[in-house]
Order: C-alpha cells, then structure tokens, then sequence
C-alpha cells in the first residue's frame, strides 16, 4: 500500500480503522527509535501512544502542506519535547547513551585500513552480493545488520532511520532531532560507515 | 591532492551532494585515478540499499496497538 496515495489518505483523513491499522504498523517501531533519542527508555512507549492517539485525533485535519511521514514525526517529536521538558528532572540522556563501543569499531577500522600517508592498506575486496537484490535476500546479512542498528547510539541510529531508511530531507531530520545540521551529517557518516563496514566485513568472512 | 583516507572521510557529502564544487573536482579527479577508492564508494552505496527492509511491528500487534489508541482517543473526545 501506497502510503501517499490520495484514496490511502482519503481513508486515512476519514479516521478509517483499517488504514490507521497499516499507519501504525508501518512506522512504530521507527517512532519509538526518535521518541527514545528525545526521552530515553523509560518514557519512550507512553510518548509515542500519545502520539499516536494525537495523530489518530489530527487525521480530518491533516491538509498535505507536508507529506504524511513528516507530519507524523512531527507530532511525534512534539509529544516527545513535551513529556521531556515535564521529565528532565528524572531523566537522564546521558544514562542511556551506552558506550561508544562502535565508534571505537570505526576508528579500529579506519586506523587499520590506512597507511600513514592515507593510502589504502586494507581496501574492500570485490563483494560476492553485489545487488541491491542479493544483499536483501541473504538472511544471515539481514539479521548482522539488524543487530549493528541495535547497537548504534540512540541519536546516530535515529539520524540514519530517518535519512537513509525514511528518506527524509536532512533538514526535516534536523527539525524533527532538534540538532544542527553539522552535527547530523557526523552521526550520518559514522553510521552508514559502521553499516559498510559490518556488510564489507560479512563479505569477506560470512560472519558478522 | 585528496587522500583515499580522505575519500572515506567525504563519502556520505560526496553520496549526498553535499561537497563544494572545488571538493566535488577533487573527489571526481581522485575516483578516475583511483579503482580503490571507486570500488569503496560502489559498495559504500550500495551497503544503503539494505536499509529498505524496514523493521515494523507484526499485524498482530499493529492490530492490538491501534485499536487501543482508536478507544483512548474517542475516550478523550
């Protein structure tokens, strides 16, 4: 089903169960990776039935000045700023940021990957699954990346969700985290190198 | 000149256009010289193409989740 689709959108605008049913199928799980950037967690669940229950609420009034994805992450953030400013006092960002483990991996990678002059020490070897196709398909890889994107940093993970996997403008993707577009673009970087380097690697070995 | 190490560092403003005209040249100058570093940025596009398989909740869930926030949000009205 084509979420953008006028006669999905009709339905949806109507507050038709059944296409509100596709709606939150198809993006909760990526609400709760932005709510618990903003809110950690603890509250992430709760935000993001808030939002939802908002959005359900919003349907009749959406007018499509912005595309159905970017309005709902934009309620989705506005919940999510909201419950935080009323929770700051317990929540702690810093608490649930786990450990720079992969950007450690990164570093470990690009520092064994170079010589000192900057050439290539270590460049990719040609890739047995070499389409898009093939990649998909192959089971073991699938769940290798599945669990690479588990292990990114809340903020780098919703970075790349939103640009690389939602296809957001970085702009939007700013807008909705709240972060500078610098910013954005290194935890952008860091994370799609993380994602080669995990496929380069299954590549070479067939292991994760 | 640009380093391969460089390359790596630019590749998602070079896969983005996001790079300078100037930074654009030298990147273009270095992949026609560079078969490492083409092959690098090849399947550093590539590897993007995996994030297609989008994660979502089971239909099952879906259906329970959405019915409940259907019943608080006609609860709130």
């Amino acid at each position: 089903m084509d979420m953008d689709s006028a006669s999905f959108l009709t339905k949806l605008k109507s507050q038709n169960h059944q296409a509100f049913n596709q709606l939150v199928q198809q993006y909760h799980s990526s609400l709760l990776t932005v709510a618990r950037t903003i809110v950690g967690d603890v509250w992430a669940e709760e935000v993001v039935q808030e939002a939802w229950v908002s959005i359900f609420k919003a349907l009749p009034k959406f007018q499509e000045r912005s595309s159905l994805k970017t309005w709902i992450y934009t309620i989705l953030k506005n919940e999510a700023y909201s419950r935080y400013k009323k929770e700051s006092k317990t929540v702690s960002l810093e608490a649930q940021v786990p450990d720079d483990q992969q950007d450690r991996t990164i570093e470990d990678w690009l520092s064994s990957s170079f010589n000192k002059g900057g050439g290539w020490l270590n460049s990719p070897s040609g890739w047995d699954l070499s389409s898009p196709e093939a990649l998909l398909q192959e089971e073991q890889l699938q769940k290798c990346i599945e669990h690479t994107l588990e292990l990114l940093k809340p903020d780098q993970k919703s970075v790349f969700l939103l640009r690389d996997q939602e296809q957001l403008a970085m702009e939007e993707v700013c807008n909705i985290l709240d972060i500078s577009h610098s910013n954005a673009r290194v935890l952008l970087h860091r994370a799609r190198l993380k994602l080669f380097q995990v496929i380069n690697h299954y590549q070479d070995t067939g292991e994760c | 000149m640009l380093k391969c190490k460089d390359v790596v560092a630019s590749a998602t403003d070079y896969v983005d256009k996001e790079l300078s005209w100037s930074q654009s040249m030298s990147m273009a100058m270095h992949l026609l010289l560079c078969g490492h570093c083409r092959r690098f940025i090849k399947y550093f596009k590539l590897s993007l193409q995996t994030l297609k398989n989008k994660k979502t909740i089971s239909a099952e869930n879906a259906s329970q989740l959405s019915s409940e926030i259907i019943t608080k949000a006609q609860a709130d009205s």
